[in-house]
Order: C-alpha cells, then structure tokens, then sequence
C-alpha cells in the first residue's frame, strides 16, 4: 500500500520519542526486573528434576508478589492504547489529517500504519524487557535456557503481542468513534478497568468460568499459563492453583499449543474485528473538525 | 478548446443531510490560471476543494483535476495537487524542516532532491530561520509561511490555498500574494485561492469567481465583473449655494440613476461619464464647482452588491 512504509516509520518514531512512551516503558521494565529479580531467589536452580527454570521465570512471582506474566496482563495494556488512543481523533482536530491525506497516500494506508506502528512498539518493548529478565536469570545462574524453553518463550512472546494488539486496536476504534481525546482516554481506560478487575468481581462470587471466557484478559492468561508450563495438560472448569499441583508427564510444545490453539485464534479474531470496525469507520469519516 | 482543462466541475453538488454546501457547481479553470475565489463563511468554498481533492465525497456531479476523477484515481489527483487547508495541518512537535521532509517522503522524493527543495521552499516564504524550531512555538504568520512552504515543496501541477492571508501582517501578505503570482506565472502552476477578501484577490488574480450559498453568482475577470454591474460611474460634486432647483436639474439629466446630497457634496450615479453635462447644470444655474471627482465604483461596493443580492 503506498504510503504505509513512511507513515509507519513517523508513528514509530513518535511513538519512541514520546514522553508516555518512556514513561509506560520504565515502569514496565522496573516491574519486570523487580518481578523477576523475585522469582530468581524464591527459585533457586532445579534443573536436577528437569524444570524449566527459565519458563517459570516468568509465571512465578517472589514471594507474595505478582509474576512477570501479571504485568503483561494486567499493565502491559496500557502500553497498547496510549498511543492508538487519539491516534486518529488528534489528527483531526489539529488538522493535520487533511494535510497528510491530501498526499499521494490511501486513506487506509494511514490507519493500518498507525496499527502496525502500535503493535511494533509493543513487540520492541516486550522483546527488550524479555531479553534483559533472561540475560539477569542466566547470571544468576550460570546456565542457559534449553532450546525447548526458548521455543516456549518465543511462542509466549508472539502470544502476548497478539493479546496486547487488541489493545491497540481497540484504542485506535475509540480515536475513531470519539472526537475528543478525552472522551476515547476515558472509553479505552474504563474498558481495561473493566477487564482487568470487575470482570472479576462479577465471575468470582458467581463461581463463572464462562464468563471469564469473555475477556481477553483471561483467554491470554490461559493460553500464556499452558505455554509457560509444560506440565499443564487439562484446561476448564479447573482453577489454576489445582492444576500447578498436578504431576503429571509433560506435554511437547506443539501439544501445548493444540491445547490452547482456539485461544489464540480467537485472540487474533478478536483483533480483527476490532480493527476492522475502525477501518471501516475510518474510511467513512469526515476529515473535517465541525 | 481539446485543450485539457486543470479543473472541471460539472453540477457539482454536496449535500449534509437537507443542507445544500455546493449547489450544482460549474467551473472550467485552463491550467496556469490564478484563479480567486470569493466568498462569505459557510459559502462551500472549503467544500469544494475538499471534493476536487477527493477529500470529501460529492453527492452528485463529478468533477476533474487535469483530467482525473479525484474518486477513481486519486493517487494521481493528490501527486499533482498541493493544498493548504485553513488550518495549515503541521505537525506541532516537529520542526518546519521535518513536516516539509515528511511531505517529501509521503511523495517519494528522492533524498537529494528533497533536501534540496525543502530548503528553497523555506528560503521562498521567509521561513529558513526558523527551520528547526519547533512548530508548535512558531508564531501564527510564521506556521502559515512553513504551512505555504509544504504546498512548494511538492512542486504542484495545481495549488489550492485556502484562505492562505489570514494571519499575516499586512507586510506578509503582500509578500504571499506576490509569492502567488510567481508561481503562477513563473512555474506555471495552476492557483486557487479561496478567500472571503476582495483585497486579497483583486490585485493578482487572472478571474474571480464569487460563490454564495453554494453557487456562483457571479464570473470573470476584474474588468468583466466590474461591466456586468450597469452603475458604472459616480461623481462627487463639492459647491456652495445648492438649491433644490440644481439637484432637480442634476437628477433630469440623461444617463443618471441616482443623486444623494449630503452637505456641500452631491453624489450623482450614473451609466456613464457625464463630466460636462454636470459642468453645464452649474454654469446654467450661475455657480462652480469647488471640485468634480469621478470614481469607480470600487470592488468592494461590487462584491458587496453581490452578497446583498437575495
Ligand atoms: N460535516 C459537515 N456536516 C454538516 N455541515 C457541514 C459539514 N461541513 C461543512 N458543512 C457546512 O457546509 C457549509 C459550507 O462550508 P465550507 O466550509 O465549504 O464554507 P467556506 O466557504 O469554506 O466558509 P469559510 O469562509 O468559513 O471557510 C457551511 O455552512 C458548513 O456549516
Ligand atoms: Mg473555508
């Protein structure tokens, strides 16, 4: 699509240089180092009974605190609409939309640029923070991640950048339908409020894993929690904390990723249509601010 | 006339809801034209251009840049056009020089070429010095001479400037106008200029278009609009001693439309240059003049004459 390439370099490079950026970015890196400094002296090395030191690196939290795997949940979302969120709604009320769209560029090439540049910054970031927690584990321990758990960490990686698009697609839909940028900060804050906690105070008292299935929150947590643990071979109607206690032999990635390959489809769907909800309106919208 | 036409519009309509922006538009504009057109707020000048540049869809009619439907292709359309829109459209975080570098970029400019461009488009408004501040800390007239400088850089076969004065000192305007004129005749670049001030477009421009309430009203060169009007001619008279009899007199005379007296002066209207015959009715009536001065009606009174018209 002409035009992509140089409106996606500018909104990256935005994205790099701007002050939120940095600050998300520092916050997400002090956790990480902080979450996995924890988790590198609660675990200790037990490789003695094959464990996969490096992938419960980032399920398992020091004592009493959150894993690595909560702050991609639960903060990393921030990083993925702060950006998107007045994305478009900001080009229009400065101007600048009909200035860049009255250039040989399509009017979509704009919005999927905006898109891929969120979702880039999210993977730069994921990826930084990643490398730095492994490099810090295999200080401490002097030894190296086998291939299978630099495969899992892969898989994990790529997941977590699908569920964090959602994210970004959904911050970019309310720059879309809001004209102010107010309006689409507050839309996109009280959605991950909403999924992050009282999808929970509404499914915990009523005992509802179904509808936990409805947030993307839990989907990723799901698919994140089997990738991670190489252990866990059965997914349902059974919490979490019961199936860390099962032994059981385990399971080769690929059979991991069958387990959990409905959740990420359904993550990837979900991204869709979010985006394409945004797009179509997009490309219907006056450019004028009235 | 096989020559191709820079602008064509053919009952060019947009409708928002019941409201009708642009009234089944005709326009035929030959390309190196430096075209100004006039118009009070909310007249669809805006609405126009946004449809010629395939900014905005039209309701019905259609209408061409060089050729092209600015719908079906308007990749083409938007690589030959510039346009400053009223809000100039710059980014305020970057500096001039990025905003007319990112412009570059989006047309695929080649490196060396655009640096190059980029630096006289600046030096042409007066902007070099401030190349690398922020745009965001520049003053308005300044943003509009980089907003100016962003339509240069592309080397447009057609420019769209709208209401590209506002803003500016009396001393930069000029200087824009002129800087207008230039491309126009130097570059042969086709111009529309949309404004709401005469002042702005009378000096330079080749014809003038006057829109109302999504219409053209009115068509043509300064000369054209200025026939079309039939008072042509009003006359200032200062005397002493007028009598009722002489302003009788002055108001029987052929060819006059009109005589209004306020104080020592009398404005007589009139189709024609009736000098001497004036001269005449005083010497008839055994006084002089203290002074005869011809005018024109000035633009003004004409575009205004125009914007009264129901
Ligand atoms: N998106 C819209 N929805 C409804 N009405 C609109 C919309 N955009 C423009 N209009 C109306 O269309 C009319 C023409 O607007 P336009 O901006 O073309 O006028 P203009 O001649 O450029 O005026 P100005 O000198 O104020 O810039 C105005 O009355 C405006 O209110
Ligand atoms: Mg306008």
């Amino acid at each position: 699509m002409v035009g992509t390439r140089e409106v996606f370099i500018k909104e990256l490079a935005d994205n790099l240089g701007s002050k939120r950026f940095w600050l998300l970015f520092f916050i997400i890196y002090a956790l990480g180092i902080f979450m996995t400094y924890g988790a590198v002296q609660n675990l200790g090395l037990q490789r003695t009974l094959g464990e996969n030191v490096f992938l419960q690196l980032f399920v398992i939290g020091a004592q009493g605190l959150p894993s690595f795997l909560w702050v991609v949940i639960y903060i990393a979302p921030l990083l993925g609409f702060i950006f998107t969120f007045d994305a478009i709604n900001r080009e229009i009320s400065s101007g600048t939309l009909g200035n860049v769209l009255s250039q040989p560029v399509h009017r979509d090439s704009l919005i999927n640029a905006k898109f891929l540049a969120g979702v880039a910054t999210i993977a730069i970031t994921l990826v930084g923070v990643i490398f730095i927690e492994i490099g810090f584990a295999i200080r401490a321990w002097s030894t190296l991640p086998t291939l299978e758990e630099i495969a899992r960490i892969l898989v994990f990686l790529l997941i977590s950048v699908v569920y964090l698009s959602i994210w970004v697609a959904l911050g970019l839909l309310f720059s879309v339908i809001f004209r102010r940028e107010g309006t689409s900060a507050l839309a996109s804050v009280a959605v991950w409020l909403f999924f992050s906690f009282f999808m929970y105070m509404i499914a915990s008292p009523l005992n509802s894993i179904a509808l936990l299935y409805f947030s993307p929150n839990y989907i990723f947590l799901e698919a994140a929690y089997v990738i991670l643990s190489p252990t866990v071979r059965i997914l349902g109607p059974v919490s979490i904390e019961k199936l860390y206690g099962m032994v059981a032999n385990p399971l080769s990635l690929d059979q991991s990723l069958l387990l959990v390959w409905s959740h990420i489809t359904t993550l990837v769907a979900v991204t869709f249509v979010i985006f394409a909800f945004s797009y179509v309106k997009f490309m219907r919208q006056e450019i004028r601010a009235i | 006339m096989d020559q191709i036409l820079a602008i064509e519009t053919r009952d060019l309509t947009k409708r928002y809801n019941d409201f009708v922006a642009v009234d089944r538009l005709n326009l035929s504009i030959k390309p190196g034209e430096l075209f100004g057109m006039l118009g009070p707020n909310g007249a669809g000048k805006t609405t126009t251009v946004l449809m010629l540049l395939g900014l905005t869809e039209p309701s019905s009619g259609s209408c061409r840049v060089f050729g092209h439907d600015p719908f079906r292709e308007p990749l083409k359309v938007k690589s030959i056009s510039g346009y400053l829109a009223e809000r100039m459209g710059l980014y305020d975080d970057l500096t001039p020089e990025q905003n007319l570098r990112y412009i570059t970029k989006l047309n695929q400019v080649p490196e060396e070429e655009a640096r190059k461009r980029i630096r006289e488009a600046l030096e042409c408004v007066g902007a070099i010095n401030y190349a690398d501040v922020k745009v965001g800390k520049l003053s308005r007239g300044m943003r509009q001479r980089v907003g100016i400088a962003g339509v240069l850089v592309k080397k447009p076969k057609v420019a769209f400037f709208d209401e590209p004065t506002q803003g500016l000192d009396p001393e930069g305007k000029n200087e824009l106008l002129d800087l207008l004129k230039r491309i126009s005749k130097e570059e042969g670049t086709t111009v529309l200029l949309l404004s709401h001030m005469l002042a702005d477009v009378q000096h330079i421009c080749d014809r003038i278009g006057i829109m109302l309430r999504g219409k053209m009203v009115a068509l043509g060169t300064i000369e054209e609009l200025r026939t079309k009007t039939k008072e042509d001619w009003v006359i200032d008279v200062e005397a002493e001693n007028i009598t009722p009899k002489l302003v009788h007199d002055l108001s029987s005379l052929h060819g006059v439309k009109g005589v209004d007296r306020s104080g020592k002066v009398i404005t007589v209207r009139s189709e024609k240059d009736i000098r001497q015959a004036i001269m005449e009715v005083f010497l008839h009536n055994k006084t002089v003049p203290i002074s005869l001065r011809a005018r024109e009606r000035s633009l003004e009174e004409i575009y205004l004459g125009y914007l009264g018209e129901r």
